[in-house]
């Protein structure tokens, strides 16, 4: 006899049939794609096999590795600086003070405005000619700085603008690790006579590496796959002095219309990431689980 | 009896209005169409026109405004995929050959021949509608057949006692004498990589460069010429500081603005910002003091510049190819074109051009005319995309010191080297 616990997959078939339409179906295109050639010039008289000729084309791309590159170096310091303010912000946080709620308020809003309206925020802040922080420094007396425009310093722009984007989401996740992080090893080490710093360091961090672990996943599948801010803040410039690999990805993809390229980029990106994570997993994740 | 009659009389009316289905779709309003223009002045313009056309005709339009950066991207997304999104889209002459290729673009010689309004002379689209002829079939109406000018401040010329420059050295002269870092810069330029060509095309063609040799194909971008002009150009940064430092971030938009917001006293920009650089409610710091000329040659009198030419063309993939024909046919060949003149556009009928009431309005028009024997347009090859790419990379790059002008142009030229062949031209 049939139990009504056998007809279940009955009433998820919807549900795998719009993740397999809406993800399923573009993955293996473009899985399909990647060993094919196709461009917006000869699609209409074929899509030839190419094997993994288009994977052979990126390993040899000089722009392919620089794009990587850069978006290594972006990913680490971003990642450091989000993990170091995100931490102290927690910790500040989980003070009670007076006026705690608004500042936690304050500190989501960026979560809660789109990554391409912070982008063109961002460009008007930070243009040379017309932008807030230039006035303040000239109101000060200082130089104004070509934040965007100087090849050298545009990158760590765009560290600027994502830190203050995301730094709030770590501080959020460490908060309610926080939260859940038992009181009594620290009253015990406090009288025991350690030091705030020490009864941090040595009970509170251990305690946390789970939630903190979970944080540098996160952050770092977000930052290495980072395209909006950075589409709308520089364009991937100047020249390509900001072009990560997911902007190098999509210029592949939809400027040049090299549609085959840039898929075969795409799933190297994805073995990039994994690669990174399981790094990250060994060296954190082990002794954080 | 009285009855019957009504019923005979309903009856035959029906079959008359049945049987004249054309004088009836006439008289009613053609279905919405949804039409996309980049941001900036056409699509302010586009909306005033489009005011005007539905209180005429009673056909609605929506306009589907997408921002420049990712204009071309969006449009070949919809067009390539066979997409539905627009029934009407503005479209550079360049890009054209490529959608074609891709079976994107629908033809309307049989609109043309088939429902033509009465104020329809093809001969008043001469020369624009050859740029959008591909194989003998016509893909679409023209707009902007335009250029660049040399925007200058006539007042700090004057004070500077300097007349305005007629070569290229002379700009640069008088970009040093007016330059005054960081409040006003003595010149702007754009080399954003995405827009860094249609800057940078008009240094190249002032300096006599040229892309390939129309006889042999023999790619030459990065000859003598083409080299003098990169080195300009990216020297007004490098070398000679007369440029904001931002410039490696500007475009179309942020060039207008610098002229506009007194950041630059002289830069070189599409006569499509004309109007709203000397319209003082939207220029007021610098409206009745700017002045343009023809963009300088590096050799006085041998003039060279770069020009665009723009259509609105119908998708293979639109839902109401009709509708948008009858629009496209009002706004460029019809009344549509002198309302597009006066409220700031670029018509490329001759006619609407010669309106007398235009000319008094649009003074650049004069200068047009002047201009027209000496304008360079890219190009229009199905691979035209990838020479664009090679040429604005080599700007941007020689611009934000990536590269030296001769290594970023030998690059180039390898690009559009293989761009001729991919597309089969060699």
């Amino acid at each position: 006899m049939r139990g009504p616990r056998d007809r279940t997959w009955a009433f998820l078939l919807p549900a795998y049939g719009a993740i397999l339409a809406v993800v399923g179906i573009p993955v293996a295109y473009s899985l399909y794609l990647s060993f094919h050639r196709w461009k917006l010039t000869t699609f209409q008289a074929g899509v030839p096999f190419v094997g993994l000729d288009n994977y052979i084309q990126a390993v040899g791309d000089d722009g392919f590795w620089h794009s990587l590159e850069l978006t290594i170096g972006f990913m680490v310091v971003a990642l450091v600086v989000e993990l170091v303010l995100g931490i102290g912000l927690a910790v500040l946080l989980e003070q009670v003070f007076r006026g705690r709620r608004a500042v936690l308020i304050l500190l989501l809003l960026p979560m809660f405005v789109t990554n391409v309206v912070i982008g063109l925020i961002w460009r008007i802040l930070l243009s040379y000619d017309f932008g807030l922080l230039n006035w303040l420094l000239s109101v000060l007396g200082l130089p104004k700085v070509a934040w965007l425009g100087d090849p050298g310093l545009a990158l760590w722009s765009l560290v600027i603008v994502d830190v203050w984007n995301t730094t709030a989401f770590v501080a959020l996740l460490v908060l309610a690790g926080l939260a859940a992080v038992p009181d009594e090893p620290r009253q015990a080490a406090r009288v025991d006579g350690a030091s705030a710093w020490q009864t941090f360091r040595l009970i509170t961090l251990p305690l946390l590496k789970p939630v903190i672990f979970v944080a540098v996943v996160w952050r770092t599948i977000d930052l290495f796959r980072i395209f909006d801010v950075v589409y709308s803040l520089t364009g991937g410039g100047p020249y390509n002095a900001t072009e990560t690999i997911s902007v190098y990805a999509y210029n592949q993809g939809f400027a040049s219309f090299n549609l085959g390229f840039a898929s075969a980029i795409s799933y190297l990106i994805i073995l990039a990431l994994a690669f990174i994570l399981a790094i990250e997993y060994r060296l954190l994740g082990r002794r954080a689980t | 009896m009285r009855s019957r009659t009504l019923v005979t009389l309903a009856l035959t009316g029906g079959l008359i209005l049945g049987s004249a289905p054309a004088v009836l779709s006439q008289s009613e309003p053609l279905p919405q169409i949804r039409v996309a223009v980049w941001s900036g002045p056409e699509a302010d313009n586009l909306r005033k026109v489009v005011e005007a056309y539905t209180s005429e005709t009673g056909n609605p339009v929506e306009i589907d405004e997408i921002a420049r950066d990712g204009y071309d991207a969006a449009l070949r997304t919809s067009i390539v995929g066979g997409g539905s999104d627009w029934d009407v889209v503005y479209a550079s002459a360049d890009w054209l050959p490529a959608f074609i290729a891709a079976g994107g673009l629908a033809p309307i010689d049989e609109y043309i021949a088939s429902m033509p309004a009465d104020f329809l002379d093809m001969a008043d689209l001469e020369p624009g509608v050859s740029n959008l002829t591909f194989d003998g079939s016509v893909y679409g109406f023209p707009s902007e057949g335009d250029t660049a000018w040399l925007f200058y401040r006539t007042d700090l010329l004057a004070e500077a006692g300097l007349e305005p420059p007629q070569t290229m050295d002379e700009v640069l002269a008088a970009a040093q004498a007016l330059n005054a870092p960081p409040d006003r810069f003595g010149m702007v330029i754009g080399s954003r990589t995405d827009e860094a060509w249609w800057d940078f095309m008009h240094y190249f063609w002032a300096f006599g460069g040229q892309l390939y040799d129309p006889e042999t194909l023999e790619v030459t971008v990065n000859d003598e010429a083409g080299v003098a002009a990169l080195t300009f150009y990216s020297d007004l940064l490098r070398t000679h500081g007369v440029v904001s430092p931002d410039v490696t971030t500007y475009g179309f938009n942020e060039i207008l603005t610098a002229l506009a917001q007194d950041k630059a006293a002289m830069g070189v920009e599409w006569m499509a910002a004309t109007q709203s650089l000397t319209d003082c409610e939207q220029s007021p710091l610098v409206c009745d003091k700017l002045a343009y000329e023809l963009i300088p040659p590096s050799v006085a009198g041998e003039y060279g510049f770069g020009g665009s030419s723009w259509g609105w063309v119908i998708p293979s993939g639109a839902a109401n190819p009709e509708a948008g024909y009858k629009f496209i046919e009002w706004l460029v060949g019809g009344p549509g074109a002198k309302y597009w003149a006066l409220n700031g556009g670029i018509p490329s009928n001759t006619a609407a051009l010669a309106d007398p009431e235009v000319v008094a309005a649009v003074p650049q028009f004069e200068l047009l005319a002047e201009a027209m024997p000496y304008r360079h347009i890219t190009p229009l090859l199905t691979t035209s995309d990838q020479i664009v790419l090679a040429m604005q990379e080599a700007a941007a790059a020689a611009v934000a010191g990536a590269k030296e002008p001769q290594q970023a142009l030998d690059d180039a030229a390898a690009l559009i080297e293989s761009a001729l062949v991919e597309g089969g031209y060699k």
